[in-house]
């Protein structure tokens, strides 16, 4: 099967050329295909680490767990076969990329997890990744005393090849200390990204923009509108960055730069609708809540609006009105802050709802 | 009781060259940049002072090399000599807000310390040029240590510093090496720089930057530009387009790539800073669009970071990015309406780079839409040609449905644009906001069979028990059968299902070999997608062996041959099999061997009958 082999060559070089995104994940999935029909078992794995990875970093967790899945069965039914680093370091992905489906059950996220420590340990990791990502999944569950054990844990674990980049641990940190309200040890665990001494693919592309709202309460605003722009030029074109997205959203509502919010918010609510990331999607949806109350705080009631299929639709004047608009964005993130809630059997979503008003307080005008 | 330690410089030397100097070579930079705010410094006091810079190499045999820097600045008195060195570390940053609050002694003590990477003795001998102060040298060792002395020798005013090659360091006080480097750093500094070994010596520097001077004619001005960005970047460019910044105040040149530029690689110019090379790999110059070049610029107004490797990303930067990519944008629109076909080749390549411009820009996408090429299946073909052929214009934004479809589309001559690739679902979306007239319509493989031949009565009753077996045989993989008539007439069916059944398939596909708490992870997966949809199986009645197939008669046989054509359809659409499908290959295909065999073997007994 020559013929197979050379589509696929071809496939995964066009794939190489482009950024992460929608085409290059849709290229590895038809080059997987035609690697499949060849039935060499090496070649379809092998580009399946391809597809799995720009999933990842293309914002396409479902595409990603459904490729590890194959891959990780074909591991185990002759793990002599494949490089045993490369599965280890790519099911650190799997919890983050799971979390998000809020059809998935708490008790099979914590067993994932337990699979990759087991995974882990037998291969002789200190267990400082496993620590990390534990410690993840505690903070979307809103569990803050398990997760400042696992933080304890982490940092009692040494660092050993499992672990994640230096930039990334740096973002995971500063995202940690957030959610503990710590503002000013999350800024300083950023530090060193937002200074450019640290980088990697997805660095200080998080950082620059997770930053945004802690210098707002620190009282740093300079500082942060000026990691607002640099932070925006390096998400604007991904589909991947929603998250990054609604924290733009929400620093430019609350700093009072409404033409600037109205580009972000037309520029990324189709793809924060279109996701199947739900919990991007949440997040989005509830920095353009809080966007609709600060207009509607100043006295603002209609805004022209370039909107895709979803929210309601603008009057016959072209307006839509904020709080119709509002109250959708009400109802939408209400849902979702539900399922999450009701699956991780707490009330984290709901509670970022109900910060809104004491988000709102920090606005400068 | 608190006690002070005590710094070993040697090892904090060591580490700064590992770390804040990204490479040993700085040196020459760091004693260039100081030789340079010396004169800068004078010509304030004294303007017009012509400044002049010498790096003269000395290698007496069987001893280390020598390097001895000279400048006619505004040298250094005694009291300002302790003063520096007080100073050293006390800011690590040399930019010209330092330098305009006068703080250009610190700035001398930072340039000075990268010098003791490749010596382990500085000595510093300078006369002030401000009220008469007499001559003075310093003596500094990498020890930390240090002497001075007043110098009853009557010299000229500036400083000269002489380094003296370090063991394991000596070759880059070598006379080649040393004049790389000055060339390197400092081939665009306003002042000569003259590096001599022995009697002879050349100003490195003499041509400047190539973008200011003037030349006879665009011709040779051109051909000059694509020569320095050949030297510069090794290569063969295929245009060179001016580049200026008001709010940076940049100057310089961008060449157009010979080939088309790989999207996910960084961008690196070469970007000086007040005329000193400040880096080859800054990436944040220009605006993300302009992949289609490589920049060679000098800014005078921006900040650089505390990295050295680019500019602070700030408002004056956000201008400045702003205004070159108007640079290039203006090339553009040039080239565009100059209709020269110089367009047309720069198309050729760089298509990618337009498309990224006209999806972010408004005027440029009402310019370039009409140009821009896209893959169909009647070849590469611009926007207007399109436009050309008719009202309608079909596309499809997911490539690998483009795949699928492209050989049947383009057998049944239908014209399909295939808008999947980066930048293109956009571009294609708002069209009619330019061309309000044109009718687009995005195609699934379900409209394609919308355009396939229908049978008429006699054919459909031919069908009807074909139809039935197929659909008995088939829906177990929730699929529906159909015959129609299309082209190419040797393909016998053609297997149909949306971008969402792909993934489905996928997922089937590793639930089937997946272990159970994954099989538990992608089964919550399927639940959120919700039922998939039918697919559909289309049979070809215009293909010979599907025309013999309707006559079958037997069941058996009908339901193994279908199932062989499924298979054969998925995997002609590059579908994930699963397990299942796969078996029903191998059964199907048995049957149909067996019924093979059994045929041959009575046709072999019959011939053994007398």
């Amino acid at each position: 099967m020559n013929d197979a082999h050379e589509r696929v060559a071809k496939l995964r070089q066009e794939a190489s050329g482009l950024p992460y995104g929608s085409t290059k994940v849709a290229l590895l999935e038809e080059a997987a295909q035609v690697a499949d029909s060849s039935e060499e078992i090496e070649l379809a794995y092998g580009v399946r680490y391809d597809l799995l990875r720009a999933a990842v970093f293309s914002g396409q967790p479902d595409v990603f767990l459904v490729a590890f899945s194959w891959r990780l069965a074909q591991f185990d039914r002759d793990p002599g076969r494949f490089n045993r680093h490369e599965l280890l370091w790519t099911y650190k992905w799997v919890v983050g990329n799971a979390v998000v489906f809020p059809e998935i059950s708490r008790p099979r996220l914590e067993m994932l997890l337990a699979d990759m420590e087991r995974r882990h340990r037998e291969d002789g990791s200190t267990l400082h990744a496993v620590a990390q990502y534990r410690r993840g999944l505690l903070q979307h569950f809103g569990e803050r005393q398990l997760a400042q054990a696992a933080h304890t844990e982490f940092l009692a674990r040494r660092r050993d090849a499992l672990s994640d980049c230096r930039a990334c641990v740096a973002n995971t940190d500063a995202r940690y200390y957030a959610f503990q309200r710590q503002w000013s040890e999350s800024v300083q665990a950023a530090q060193e990204v937002l200074e450019g001494r640290l980088q990697c693919v997805e660095e200080p592309h998080k950082s620059l923009n997770c930053v945004l709202i802690l210098l707002l309460r620190l009282g740093r605003v300079d500082e942060a509108k000026a990691y607002q722009r640099q932070g925006y030029r390096l998400v604007s074109r991904g589909k991947q960055f929603i998250v990054q997205h609604a924290e733009q959203l929400q620093f430019l509502a609350l700093t009072g730069n409404t033409s600037m919010a109205k580009k972000v918010f037309e520029d990324h609510l189709a793809g924060a609708l279109e996701t199947v990331d739900v919990e991007s999607r949440f997040r989005f949806l509830l920095a353009a809540r809080l966007w609709t109350e600060r207009l509607l705080r100043d006295g603002k009631r209609t805004l022209k609006l370039r909107l895709p299929k979803g929210p309601p639709e603008p009057d016959s004047g072209g307006k839509s009105d904020l709080n119709v608009l509002g109250a959708w964005l009400a109802a939408e993130t209400q849902a979702i802050a539900r399922r999450f809630d009701s699956r991780n059997g707490t009330d984290a979503f709901q509670e970022q709802i109900d910060e809104l008003p004491d988000l709102l307080a920090l606005a400068t005008s | 009781m608190s006690h002070r330690f005590q710094i070993n410089l040697r090892g904090i030397i060591d580490l700064l060259s590992d770390h804040l100097y990204s490479r040993p070579e700085v040196f020459v930079r760091e004693l260039l940049q100081n030789a340079v705010d010396a004169i800068t410094a004078r010509r304030r006091i004294e303007p017009g002072h012509p400044g002049e810079i010498s790096l003269v190499v000395t290698a007496p045999p069987g001893r280390p090399p020598t390097l001895e820097v000279t400048d006619n600045g505004i040298g250094l008195t005694e009291d300002e000599i302790h003063r520096f060195l007080a100073t050293i570390g006390e800011s690590s940053k040399r930019d010209a807000d330092a330098l305009r609050s006068g703080d250009f002694l610190g700035q001398f003590g930072i340039g000075l310390l990268s010098c003791f990477v490749v010596s382990n003795e500085i000595v510093v001998v300078t006369r002030s040029a401000r009220d008469g102060s007499p001559a003075v040298e310093w003596r500094g060792s990498s020890d930390g240590t240090y002497s001075v002395r007043v110098l009853e020798s009557e010299i000229a005013c500036g400083t000269r510093i002489y380094l003296s090659g370090r063991a394991g360091r000596e070759e880059l006080l070598g006379v080649d090496s040393v004049k790389d480097l000055a060339l390197h750093y400092g081939a665009l500094l306003p002042y000569p720089v003259r590096v001599a070994a022995g009697r002879t010596g050349v100003v490195v520097n003499k041509e400047g930057a190539p973008w200011r001077r003037a030349y006879p004619t665009e011709k040779a001005r051109a051909q000059a530009l694509l020569r320095f960005g050949q030297q510069a970047f090794d290569v063969n460019f295929l245009d060179a387009i001016p580049l200026r910044s008001k709010a940076g105040k940049v100057d310089g040149v961008a060449f157009v790539l010979p080939s088309p530029a790989n999207l996910s690689a960084r961008r690196a110019h070469r970007v000086y800073l007040r005329n000193m090379l400040l880096s080859e790999e800054a990436d944040n110059l220009l605006p993300d669009w302009a992949f289609f070049v490589r920049a060679v610029v000098n800014a005078d107004g921006l900040r650089p970071t505390a990295s050295r490797e680019g500019f602070y990303d700030d408002e004056r930067l956000d201008a400045t990015r702003a205004e070159l990519g108007a640079c290039l944008r203006d090339y553009l629109l040039k080239l565009a309406e100059e209709g020269s076909g110089r367009f047309e080749r720069f198309l050729s390549v760089h298509h990618l780079a337009l498309k990224a411009l006209a999806a972010q820009d408004d005027e440029c996408y009402r310019l370039f839409i009409d140009w821009l090429p896209f893959e169909t299946t009647r070849g590469r073909r611009t926007v207007r040609s399109l436009r050309e052929e008719g009202p309608v214009l079909r596309y499809v934004t997911d490539v690998a449905q483009y795949h699928q479809m492209e050989k049947v589309a383009s057998a049944q001559g239908f014209t399909l644009v295939n808008a999947g690739y980066v930048y293109e679902p956009e571009l294609i979306s708002r069209l009619n906001e330019v061309y309000p007239d044109l009718e687009l319509q995005p195609v699934e493989p379900a409209d394609l069979v919308q355009e396939f031949e229908d049978l008429d009565l006699d054919e459909q009753d031919r069908v009807h028990d074909f139809l039935e077996a197929a659909a008995e045989a088939i829906l177990p993989f929730r699929c529906r059968p159909q015959v129609r008539k299309f082209k190419p007439a040797d393909l016998p069916a053609l297997y149909n299902a949306g971008a969402d059944a792909r993934f489905l398939r996928a997922l089937e596909q590793s639930k089937e070999t997946a272990d159970p708490l994954f099989q538990g992870v992608l089964g919550s997966l399927e639940s959120a997608r919700g039922k998939a949809p039918m697919t559909q199986l289309v049979f070809n009645l215009d293909n010979p062996l599907v025309k013999r197939l309707v006559t079958i008669k037997s069941r058996p046989v009908l339901g193994r041959a279908v199932h062989v054509l499924y298979v054969l359809s998925l995997l002609l659409s590059h579908q994930p099999l699963t397990a299942r499908e796969l078996g029903t290959l191998t059964t199907g295909l048995t049957g149909l061997l067996d019924a093979l065999f059994a045929l041959s073997e009575s046709a072999g007994s019959e011939r053994a009958e007398p």
